[in-house]
């Protein structure tokens, strides 16, 4: 796995400065460079810590789960601890 | 007219064929809840609302724009908003050809809570400064978020909720 390309993180930072203003979720003391650094940081560490996130997982799931299915695992567990509702449009249903 | 007389009216808000400003609205707290129209300017590109307007009683002096505006979601950081004015004088002014906008801007600071409103000008004297735009001719008066701008650090969309224009 390697770090996103730049076009990529810009498209991150664009999306959820949009996201957050439909929600109108208040952002306090962040400014637009701290938020492309904050981005960058993020997709530093899963680039750095993802082999450890993959030895973290049971041998039977981690032998037989593609490595999109791994990613998609991820990030369902971390959404639902931000929002459920968002959790479920990423996958359709929680229940 | 004197200074600080309301001399600009606002006839029309029209979004520019492209790059326009995102028509929204955002709900007040009262029941029932205010319904409040709003031009959505973006944090991450060049975005546009054009305001076709009427000077009336224009006694030749500057111009100063109020560009009441709240933030969608930040508290902290600045935007920095642009005006320019094309006039249309009898005769004279073709609406097909091109029009280079020539802006005067200022950098303004988020509100500290993203349903408050702030009220920053931006001036213009008399002249070629303002187009040359005289007492009874229409203009269009162009509103941009220069996003990229140095000074501009603020999160998320910028809400403009209209324009007011003085004379100075």
């Amino acid at each position: 796995m390697t770090t996103l390309p730049t076009a990529d993180r810009t498209k991150v930072f664009r999306g959820i400065m949009r996201y957050w203003s439909q929600e109108r979720s208040t952002i306090s003391g962040i400014n637009k460079s701290d938020l492309q650094s904050a981005i960058d940081a993020t997709d530093n560490w899963i680039d750095q810590n993802q082999a450890d996130y993959v030895a973290s997982l049971p041998a039977t799931f981690r032998n037989n789960s593609t490595p999109a299915q791994k990613i998609l695992l991820f990030c369902v567990v971390a959404t639902m601890r931000a929002s459920a509702a968002l959790a479920q449009r990423l996958i359709g249903g929680l229940d | 007219m004197a200074s600080g007389d309301a001399v600009v009216q606002v006839l029309q808000i029209i979004p520019p064929g492209a790059s326009a400003a995102t028509i929204d609205t955002r709900a007040g707290g009262s029941t029932p809840a205010e319904a409040l129209l709003v031009y959505d300017f973006d944090a991450s590109s060049d975005e546009y609302m054009d305001f076709l307007c009427k000077l009336e009683g224009y006694g030749s002096g500057g111009l100063t724009f109020t560009l009441p505006w709240s933030a969608s979601s930040a508290t902290t950081g600045q935007v920095r908003w642009e005006i320019a004015i094309r006039r249309f004088a009898d005769d004279a002014e073709d609406l097909d050809g091109a029009h280079t906008y020539d802006y005067n801007a200022v950098s303004d600071t988020a509100p500290s809570a993203s349903g408050e409103i702030s009220y920053p000008t931006v001036t213009f004297t008399d002249g070629a400064d303002m187009d040359s735009w005289a007492d009874g001719e229409l203009a269009i008066v162009r509103v941009h978020r220069d996003f990229d701008h140095a000074d501009d650090g603020m999160t998320g969309d910028a809400e403009l909720w209209g324009l007011l224009g003085l004379e100075t």
